[in-house]
Formats: C-alpha cells, sequence, structure tokens
C-alpha cells in the first residue's frame, strides 16, 4: 500500500506545531462565520480565500478544507438549535435535530452531530486513500444519467418525507415552479421575473430556505406563544449509550451516500443527506417517530454531509474538475499558489496531496475535540428566552438574507418565503422538499435539455444507458413500497412540521 | 522566523476583508487625479466572475504588485452575478478617483452589453480603458482515444455527420460560431452552462465529442494523456501548449484573443488612468509575474490604453453582427 505510507508522511507533516494552528484557526472561522444564519460552506470558504493568499500552497490548503468541514458544523448548530439551515445540505438535520432540541435534548443532538460528522469525514478520507479510482465514476455519470437522479431523489423525497404521496408531490412541483424562475439556464433568456430585477439571477437559495425553514418556524411559534412563554429547558448534555447504540448503523449507511454522491459532478449535494433521512425512516421500526425527535435522523444526514464534503474533493484532486461552488474556490487556491489539482498532482507533488488529505484527519479531529466541550455553551442560547431569542434570530437572519449579495430584495424573498412555509404547514404540505427541488430544479432541466440535444430531440436517449434505467426501476419500486405499506395501514406518517405544533400545544415541562 | 509574519498578513488581511464590505467608495480628491493615489485609502479589484476562475485569478496576481507599485492595498472583490453584469454596471457607475478597478475581458465584457436578452445601461464608453496584461485563444480539445487526430479530421466528420461539440453561454458561441462560418461546417452544440467546470467532465467521460476550453482548465488532463489539443482559436500559440498550431496556421483565417483587461469609470482623470497604465506595464514586465501567469496557462500579453480600447473596439465589431444572429 503505497499510499498509506505517504498518508503517514503526510501525517508527520500536518502535526507540525504550524500546520495544526492552521487547521484550528480554519476550524474556528469556519465555525463562527457557518453559525451566522445564511452562511454555509460557500460563502465562509469565499470570505476567507483572501485571507489564505499568503500562507503558500499547503497552509492555504489545511486551512480551506478546515474552513469547510468548520463551517459545515457550524451550520449544524444553528439547523438543530434554531430550525435555521446554513443551507440546503443541513435542511434534513433540522427535522429531528431541532424536535431534539425543543424535548431538551440539544445536548445530544450537537454531539452526535459532531460524532457522525467526524465518523462521516474519516469514511470519506478512508475512500480518499483507497478509491481515488472510483473518481471515475464522476465522468460516466453524463446528461442523461444525472437526469434520472435528480427524478430519483426528487421523487423519493415526494414519497417519503411528508404526510401523503400527493402533498409530497404538490412540494416538489412548488420546488420546480420556483426553480424556473430567472434565467433560463441554457440560452440566457429571463423567465417569470414579473419585471423584478432581483429575480433575473433565480431565486437564491439561501434566503428562500431561512425563511422556508426559520420563519416559519418563528411563525408558528407566535401563534402558541401563550404555552410558550418559558425558554425550552435543557437536558443532560452527553448523549446516552442507547443514543449511540441507534446511530450507529445511521452513520455507517449515511457515510456511505454521502462518500458516493459527493463523486458526483454537479454537485447534487443536498440528496445525500435527504437520502440518508429517508432511508433510516424506511428501516426504522417507529417510522412514525420521525419528525419528533429520533436522533437516527440527525446522525444519517450530518455524517452523509461530512462524507460527501470530503468525498467532493475526489474529482477536484484526481481530475482537476471542480464539482460545487465550494470546490470552485479550493481550485483557486490551487492554482493561485501555482499548483494545478488534476491527475498530474499526486505524480508530481505526492507530498502536499497528501499532507492535504492527512490534514482532513487531523483538522476534524481537532473540530470534534473543540465541540464537545463548546456543546455545553451553545445550549445556552436556548435558555433564552423566546421572544428575545427569536428578535436576535430575526435580526440576523435579515442581515444574513441581505448581506449574502447585499440585497435588500433577498429580505422580501425571505420575508415571502417565510409566509409562504407557514401557509403551507397549516394545510400539512411539507417544506423540505421544496429546498431540495429548488437545488435540484436546475441540474434536472439542465440535465434535460442537454440530453435532448445530444440526441437532437429523440426522447429513447433516457433509456440509453444502463444506469438511468437503474434508477429509474428503483424509484418506481421505492414508491410502490410506500404505497403498498400505507395501504396496509401503517399509520400515515406526519410531517415534521405537524407534529412539532401538536406537541408544542401542550405546555412543557421540565 | 517566517509564521508569525505570513500570520500576522493573514489577519491584517481578515481585518481589510471585512472593513472593504463596510467602506466602498472613497472621498476622492475631486482634482484631476496627478496626486493619485495618495487621496485614496484602498483600491477593490472588481471581478465579474466567481473566485477561483481564470479571470479571479489573473486578477489576485496582479493584486499584490498593483498594491507594491501604487503603495496602496489593493483587494479583489467577486461580483458574479447576472453573468458579470452587476459587477461591470458597478464599475461603470462608480467613483472616479481611482479607487474602483474593473476587470474587464474581452469578449465577455462585450457580450454582456450586447446579448439581446438583457438590458444594461453601460457600453464600451462608459469605461475608461487601463490596458490588457494576459491573453489566451480558447482550444479545440478532444479525447485522446476520440478518432479525430487533427483538425481536419474533425471538419470532414463535422461536415459528414453529426459531431456533439459541447458549448457555454453566448460568450462561448461566438468563437465558436466564427470557426463554423470560417470552417463551412455545423457542430451540434450541446449546451453546458458554467464554462470549463461542465465541460471537461463531459469530454473525460466521452459524452461529447469535443469542447472549447480555455489552455488553463484542461491543463491537467492534456499533460496527463487523456485530451488531445487539435488547434487554438487564438491569434498565437498558447505558452503552455507551444506544439499546438493556431486555425490560421491551420488554414483558417481567423484569430480570437481573450483578453483579460482593466477599466476605471468613465470620467476618470487622465492621470490616474495613466498611472495605473504604467503599474500595469511594470508588472507585465516582473519575470515572476509572467511565470505565475503562465503557470495558469495564459500568456502575458501588455496593452496600452489606446491598444486596449481598439481590441475592444475591434472585438464588438466583430461580436455584433454574430450575436444578432444567433440572438
Amino acid at each position: 500500500m503505497e499510499s498509506l505510507g505517504y498518508l503517514a508522511d503526510g501525517l508527520q507533516a500536518v502535526l507540525a506545531p504550524e500546520m495544526l494552528l492552521y487547521a484550528l484557526i480554519g476550524c474556528l472561522m469556519g465555525m463562527i462565520v457557518g453559525v451566522l444564519p445564511g452562511f454555509g460552506p460557500a460563502a465562509a470558504t469565499a470570505l476567507m480565500f483572501p485571507v489564505t493568499f499568503s500562507l503558500g500552497p499547503v497552509p492555504a490548503l489545511i486551512m480551506m478544507a478546515a474552513v469547510l468541514y468548520g463551517s459545515m458544523y457550524g451550520g449544524s448548530i444553528t439547523a438543530i438549535l434554531l430550525k435555521v439551515p446554513g443551507e440546503a445540505a443541513s435542511v434534513a438535520t433540522t427535522l429531528d435535530g431541532h424536535a431534539m432540541a425543543k424535548a431538551g435534548r440539544a445536548g445530544p443532538a450537537m454531539i452526535i452531530a459532531a460524532v457522525a460528522g467526524f465518523v462521516g469525514c474519516m469514511v470519506g478520507v478512508a475512500g480518499f486513500v483507497v478509491a481515488a479510482p472510483l473518481s471515475r465514476l464522476a465522468v460516466t455519470f453524463g446528461p442523461v444519467e444525472m437526469f434520472a437522479l435528480t427524478v430519483f431523489a426528487l421523487l423519493i423525497a415526494a414519497g417519503l418525507v411528508g404526510s401523503s404521496l400527493v402533498k409530497g408531490l404538490v412540494a416538489v412541483t412548488i420546488g420546480l415552479l420556483l426553480a424556473t424562475i430567472g434565467r433560463d439556464p441554457i440560452s440566457g433568456v429571463v423567465r417569470f421575473t414579473g419585471g423584478a430585477d432581483g429575480l433575473i439571477d433565480g431565486l437564491d437559495l439561501i434566503p428562500v430556505i431561512m425563511g422556508l425553514f426559520g420563519l416559519t418556524e418563528l411563525f408558528s411559534s407566535i401563534e402558541r406563544r401563550y404555552t410558550e412563554r418559558k425558554a425550552v429547558t435543557v437536558g443532560r448534555i452527553s448523549p446516552t449509550r442507547q443514543d449511540f447504540t441507534d446511530s450507529a448503523g445511521p452513520v455507517g449507511r449515511g457515510s456511505i451516500i454521502g462518500f458516493f454522491v459527493g463523486l458526483l459532478p454537479g454537485s447534487p449535494g443536498a440528496t445525500a443527506a435527504f437520502a440518508s433521512y429517508t432511508l433510516e425512516r424506511r428501516l426504522a421500526k417507529h417510522p412514525e417517530k420521525f419528525g419528533t425527535g429520533m436522533v437516527q435522523g440527525v446522525a444519517g444526514p450530518e455524517s452523509s454531509n461530512n462524507a460527501l464534503a470530503i468525498s467532493t474533493m475526489i474529482p477536484l484532486f484526481t481530475l482537476g474538475i471542480p464539482s460545487s461552488a465550494t470546490m470552485a474556490i479550493m481550485f483557486g487556491v490551487f492554482t493561485t499558489n501555482g499548483l494545478i489539482p488534476g491527475p498530474k498532482l499526486f505524480s508530481d507533488n505526492p507530498d502536499i496531496a497528501w499532507t492535504i488529505i492527512a490534514s482532513l484527519i487531523v483538522g476534524n479531529l481537532i473540530l470534534l475535540l473543540l465541540n464537545v466541550p463548546l456543546v455545553r455553551f451553545w445550549v445556552l442560547v436556548l435558555k433564552t428566552p423566546y421572544p428575545v431569542l427569536y428578535a436576535i434570530v430575526v435580526a440576523f437572519l435579515l442581515i444574513g438574507a441581505y448581506s449574502l449579495r447585499n440585497s435588500a430584495f433577498d429580505i422580501v424573498v425571505l420575508l415571502a418565503s417565510g409566509l409562504f412555509g407557514y401557509l403551507l404547514t397549516k394545510i400539512d404540505v411539507p417544506v423540505s422538499p421544496i429546498a431540495l427541488t429548488l437545488v435540484l430544479g436546475g441540474l434536472m432541466e439542465t440535465s434535460l435539455r442537454q440530453s435532448l440535444a445530444l440526441s437532437q430531440g429523440d426522447p429513447s436517449i433516457f433509456l440509453s444507458s444502463t444506469t438511468a434505467v437503474v434508477l429509474y426501476v428503483a424509484t418506481v419500486v421505492i414508491l410502490a413500497s410506500v404505497a403498498w405499506s400505507r395501504r396496509r395501514g401503517i399509520p400515515v406518517q406526519p410531517t415534521a412540521e405537524d407534529i412539532e405544533s401538536s406537541r408544542d400545544t401542550t405546555p412543557t415541562k421540565g | 522566523m517566517k509564521t508569525p509574519r505570513t500570520l500576522l498578513a493573514a489577519a491584517a488581511a481578515a481585518l481589510l476583508a471585512t472593513s472593504a464590505c463596510a467602506s466602498t467608495g472613497g472621498s476622492g480628491d475631486g482634482g484631476d487625479g496627478s496626486d493619485f493615489p495618495d487621496g485614496v485609502s484602498s483600491i477593490q479589484i472588481v471581478v465579474p466572475f466567481n473566485a477561483g476562475g481564470s479571470t479571479d485569478t489573473v486578477a489576485r496576481l496582479v493584486a499584490p504588485r498593483l498594491s507594491e507599485e501604487l503603495g496602496v492595498t489593493v483587494q479583489v472583490l467577486n461580483k458574479p452575478e447576472g453573468n458579470g453584469q452587476t459587477g461591470l454596471n458597478e464599475v461603470s457607475t462608480g467613483p472616479t478617483d481611482g479607487s474602483v478597478l474593473g476587470s474587464t475581458n474581452l469578449p465577455s465584457a462585450i457580450i454582456s452589453y450586447l446579448d439581446p436578452n438583457t438590458d444594461v445601461s453601460y457600453d464600451q464608453d462608459s469605461f475608461t480603458p487601463v490596458g490588457g496584461i494576459a491573453a489566451y485563444g480558447e482550444l479545440i480539445v478532444v479525447s485522446a482515444d476520440s478518432p479525430y487526430s487533427t483538425l481536419d479530421d474533425l471538419i470532414e466528420a463535422a461536415d459528414a455527420g453529426q459531431v456533439n461539440l459541447a458549448a457555454g453561454a453566448v460568450d462561448d458561441l461566438l468563437p465558436v460560431s466564427t470557426f463554423e462560418d470560417e470552417a463551412g461546417v455545423t457542430f451540434n452544440k450541446v449546451p453546458f452552462e458554467g464554462g470549463s467546470a461542465g465541460k471537461v467532465p463531459a469530454l473525460l467521460g466521452n459524452k461529447v465529442d469535443v469542447i472549447t476550453a480555455a489552455p488553463s482548465a484542461v491543463l491537467p488532463n492534456v499533460a496527463s494523456g487523456e485530451f488531445r489539443v487539435l488547434a487554438t482559436l487564438g491569434g498565437e500559440r498558447a505558452p503552455s501548449f507551444p506544439d499546438v498550431e493556431t486555425v490560421a496556421e491551420l488554414g483558417y483565417d481567423i484569430a480570437q484573443d481573450v483578453v483579460l483587461g482593466f477599466s476605471l469609470p468613465e470620467g476618470t482623470p487622465a492621470a490616474i488612468a495613466e498611472a495605473y497604465a504604467d503599474a500595469l506595464q511594470t508588472i507585465a514586465e516582473d519575470p515572476e509575474f509572467v511565470e505565475a501567469v503562465e503557470g495558469v496557462g495564459f500568456g502575458v500579453v501588455y496593452l496600452s490604453p489606446e491598444d486596449f480600447a481598439e481590441q475592444w473596439s475591434q472585438q464588438e465589431d466583430v461580436a455584433r453582427p454574430i450575436i444578432e444572429s444567433i440572438g
């Protein structure tokens, strides 16, 4: 195993105090930026990019990688505590993570998220070491396969997240309609903006998900304010042995899903967390309890997000392909330091490549060690009385929405999404498929049109690939099994939102 | 001791990055600009593309050297929204004290206002040219196992049947359409947005037959032997691919260069533009800079403000009828 030898050398290089410091700074900066509503990994890495300029290639890349996973964990903190996902990938975590926080289990939720994230990263690194050839998977996925994957992801989300398939499909349709707003991804023609300049680039995802989740939550809580005068109580901080036992399976499966999705081009990233969540729900003995604070619903998506964060680096390192906005910035970190990521990186600069990979192990360990004690501090947020807490959250949401693009229009988008999300939860339409659709809608349209351009309009191209056919068959089988089990009288699965509102009408006791 | 200093520099950069958001513009001396850069506390280079792209990379290589030349802090600000129109618009209406410098690429800056799908209020006259610093020609690239080993093979095949070419937005269609007109063939253009990030994997996976891409984007895959470059659409051979012939050398009378240059807002005093042009020329002569730029696949080509303005007009004359025909 030649690569293991390189990895050992890399570890040795990373353990230099200087490198540890860069990883620590990166983790801290990433976490601080990630905790701000609306600032996810892409924003955090873009913000920190100039800082790495004078550092040289290895420290710069170590620091940027640390910023990346630091900000991901920062996003999970707000997803759990406040139900404000910093990016589409942490939407799945809000479902049960926030329900756990409301039940006084914010501590275990965050610790499980940190541990699951750590394991996910380690699976990602292991994949990096042994499975670099798997990066070829990325290029076998062309437009035809990508279209099949988006169909799979959206229909599965529709079928499994909501209380009924029909309502799930309603949510997906709403999401697809919203995704068509703005510039046509192929020809650049501006569509459905109603003349609003702020919509020319389409709805910005971040204000929409902050509105759909954070604000919707706020509106629901105003409705029940008399029973919620008191702040949420915080129970024990550390997870029970049972929590860890329950999380083991979801973490294993989530990491593997995340790892493979991360290899694909076009960053269908949020798919992984959703897929993991829905898989755990299918496998659970009591699927109806999902949404009420099941630790599996946190462990799976978190491990899958983090495995994905690492494996998206594989196409960049081995093929020179930046498959997401965050990786495009990493690509820039390489080139501004005179390195070209790609097939020759490992042969020309193995020391650099492997030092960075080794830093992923060490950096994630630092992040874990940093966060477990900090959980005690973060949960204090929940002891803030509701009116005060939410006043602060709204202020941050508004600032976050505005500062992403310095656009007052995004504040309107935030507020409108909040109201819209509130109305949808009133009629029991789940909002999380909308977030996923908004991410995948553009990709779906692009791949559909690319496929048809390749075949010059012949639709049979959609069945021309084995991978695509397998995905379609899997979609049909899973949806049929859902329909079948519902028909047999398995209790209707309530939406997360629904369960929370029903629980919250009864006063919470200590 | 190198470490503490680089760390300090990093911390300082972080502070500046945050303060930059707060203070756009600047006071401005209102005069003829002869005391530039004294009245300016910091300079922002507005890049109308994402961080990490080729234009951004060059701007970030220029920034520290510009800072050294002018003695003022220089920051790079990415404004990729609206295909770069937001950033370019901001530059065209920006302060005239020299505190905002726009990265204006040809032809993409031209296309951004010629594009019939959009409605922007700037054009060439809204900018004060500073000069060009680097240039490249897009490469025509096929997979190493492709049946086409020369440009003539490719054109023959396109003449005889369907050849799928991954093409981006209007930016990309301009060189491709020009080449098609010259060669008298039509490719089946499959839309791949987002520049090379989508096209490179498509070619690696043999989803399309041929792509056009910036040298920097295909450098890794050509070096590893996965891709073969048939020709460059530029007027000169690319420094990173000295063996690749230009289309003109192969008998097609066209040359399409992408010029990476800089401009100031309209109405900026001549003295400021000259100060920038002098700094840019000095940077272009710095061997370390030349090496860094060639390392990312471009050639350093210095253009004076006049030459840059002329290049702009020429490219606009070529682009206008083509955009009208495809728009």
